[in-house]
């Protein structure tokens, strides 16, 4: 049985994420872009209406939503600035790992603080030298009786500069690659963490992204998150399941290129007539709309996978895969449909193509994301 | 404690692209966004907020309308609303209204009530009349162009400032009364997530036509409805002050020529 329905309190959340969206982001994302500064304004107002950390469960004092409800919150939020949506969002990835791998002593201590007030938490895996090769990371760590002390530096941390948490994985033995890998729960204030310079980006400029060093940093054992050296699996659990909400993101931004484009290409005459009638276009367009409508539904569908306790390793990595490519081709196009005027900043479109980029890239590239795939069409037949 | 009954009726959104059906007796409401009427959602703001201030109280939200309606009445109770009324019929499409105010009055006669609130028109047919009909067929005073109200006390009487031209007038009225509001100074809130996810447990009661017994009044009927004429060329941003200007240009810019 296949139903695309809604339910009535998903579509009065869609109803809600869409108003905000409209009121309280589109009129800053210009601003945020511009100043590439941390929207902690936009982040407390979404905080205030229980848009942030909707996956925590209700017995931590969170809403205990699914991944599809997510995923639809997202779309409408990246629809106006993917960067905003970033920062908002960007908690899912560090505490579902605490939901998903934390002792019970570890959620009561982590969860409920982000449901009483917009509080950060990264993930911190990314080194200069070791992207998605996770097995190559040198960020090492020494357990000393019942303290484990990490140092080394982590790269392109997203939030780090405003973060209260991080999840950090260090290596034990980077000649055990994959295998030498833990997880621990990291907090700012520790000796030894600190925050380096805000990283300059292309584009999600509202997303800040820094290098977070730990100089010796002692972590108490309760703070290891899941097993010793059980990091690697930790690691790609936690990513496979905000992929969906990656997705989401290229989804909107597929959304909002294809409409700003349509209502340019009805507008903009040339020869004597909109655009929008000249058959070159109407393809852009045509092509931008099969792309969005395809990659919206890959996205509910790994989302749903998900929530339903279903394997969604692979439907996640295509998922994010369409649905980024799309935001990227869209966002171009659209540049395109705009000719000249799509090049400028007083008009919406290239600050799309600019955040969709990263859309690719983070999350793991999309050539990950393929390697994830055939992995999966491999296993299943050998299997 | 202090029971309101919020009026409130599902419109076109103010967004939505609104053309005629092919038959002209309406709108095509295929495809169309749908919104509460934003005067309403400025009654339903008032209602929450004299409800919370006075620490007790019931909002209650009725309409009266096609089936589509019941999503204005979910998110009026995920806006904190603690209950709704749905008169559900496909016949009050385009009612008109002197029908609409007449099935209205109906259902309140059954309830319990201190204030009933509303827009002071609906944006889609922007007749303006249903809150003062109400008002007579409940024989109770009627204050339209509501900007302010202050409840005293004991509960017994309210103030109601109403927006004129160039001015404003404050009535005083005993209690209960009907208030229609224009645009107040508290601008209407967007539900909450927790409110959404508990407004799934807040009872909507529905009733039919038939089970109220009212019969449509005589009443006007549309006999053509078309679209006005595009319009080309120079539109001015008005407004009193520069900035006002430009709040108004920005609104065209977004809601009419559609461009972000």
């Amino acid at each position: 049985m296949v139903d695309f329905n809604l339910t009535p309190e998903q579509q009065e959340l869609v109803k809600m994420a869409e108003k905000f969206a409209k009121t309280e982001i589109l009129p800053v994302a210009p601003k945020y872009d511009h100043e590439g500064e941390f929207p902690q304004e936009v982040l407390q107002k979404a905080f205030e209406l229980g848009l942030m950390n909707t996956s925590i469960p209700s017995e931590f004092g969170g809403l205990g939503l699914g991944l599809l409800d997510l995923v639809l919150i997202v779309e409408e939020f990246a629809s106006a600035c993917p960067g905003i949506a970033i920062t908002v969002f960007g908690n899912e990835l560090a505490l579902s790992s605490i939901v998903r791998f934390g002792t019970q002593d570890q959620k009561e201590r982590y969860l409920p603080q982000f449901t009483r007030s917009p509080k950060v938490a990264s993930f911190a895996i990314t080194e200069r030298d070791a992207g998605s090769d996770i097995g190559g990371i040198t960020t090492s760590v020494k357990k000393e009786g019942d303290t484990y002390i990490l140092n080394g530096r982590k790269w392109f941390i997203t939030n780090a500069p405003q973060a209260d948490v991080f999840i950090v994985f260090a290596t034990h033995d980077p000649s055990l690659r994959e295998k030498g890998i833990s997880a621990f729960i990291v907090e700012r204030g520790y000796d030894g963490v600190s925050v380096g310079e805000k990283i300059e980006k292309l584009g999600t400029r509202a997303s800040p992204v820094a290098e977070v060093i730990l100089d010796g940093v002692k972590v108490p054992a309760s703070n290891l998150l899941g097993a010793e050296k059980d990091g690697f699996n930790i690691a790609l659990t936690s990513i496979d399941r905000t992929k969906p909400v990656v997705a989401a993101m290229g989804v909107g931004v597929a959304r909002s290129a294809l409409q700003t484009a349509l209502t340019y290409s009805m507008q903009r005459e040339q020869f004597g007539r909109p655009i929008g009638e000249f058959q070159a276009i109407q393809f852009k367009l045509a092509e931008m709309a099969k792309d969005l409508e395809a990659a919206r539904l890959l996205t509910w569908y790994a989302a749903w996978r998900c929530d339903q306790g279903l394997p969604f390793t692979k439907e996640a990595a295509i998922a994010k895969a369409f649905a980024t490519d799309a935001a990227m081709k869209a966002s171009v196009e659209a540049v395109q449909v705009h000719g000249g005027y799509g090049y400028i900043k007083e008009f919406p479109v290239e600050k799309m193509m600019r955040d969709a980029k990263v859309l690719q890239l983070l999350e793991g590239t999309n050539e990950i994301q393929k390697i994830v795939i055939a992995k999966e069409l491999i296993r299943s037949v050998r299997e | 404690m202090v029971d309101i009954l919020v009026c409130i009726k599902f419109v076109p959104d103010t967004t939505a692209i609104v053309r005629p059906r092919a038959d002209g007796r309406g709108i095509d409401t295929s495809g169309i966004k749908f919104s509460i009427s934003p005067y309403d959602e400025f009654a339903i703001e008032e209602a929450l907020l004299l409800r919370d201030g006075l620490k007790g109280g019931k909002v209650t939200v009725i309409t009266a309308g096609p089936p589509r309606s019941e999503e204005g009445l979910r998110t009026a109770l995920a806006m904190g609303a603690d209950s709704a009324i749905f008169v559900k019929d496909p016949a009050l499409e385009n009612a008109d209204p002197g029908y609409e105010s007449k099935v209205l009055a109906q259902v309140i006669k059954g309830l319990k009530f201190d204030l009933i609130f509303m827009g002071k028109q609906a944006i889609d047919d922007d007749a303006a009349q249903v809150p003062q009909f109400l008002s007579v067929h409940l024989n109770l005073p009627c204050v339209t162009m509501a900007r302010k109200i202050e409840v005293s006390p004991d509960m017994k009487s309210i103030k109601v400032t109403r927006l004129i031209e160039g001015g404003e007038e404050v009535h005083q009225s005993a209690l209960p009364m009907v208030v229609a509001f224009g645009k107040t100074e508290h601008t209407p809130r967007l539900p909450t997530l927790p409110n959404i996810m508990k407004a799934k447990t807040k009872p909507i009661t529905v009733m039919t036509l038939g089970q109220l017994g009212v019969s449509p009044p005589p009443a006007s009927r549309i006999i053509s409805m078309v679209s006005p004429p595009p319009r080309k060329g120079v539109k001015l941003a008005e407004g009193d002050t520069p900035e006002a200007k430009v709040d108004n240009l920005i609104r065209m810019l977004r809601e009419e020529a559609k461009l972000f």
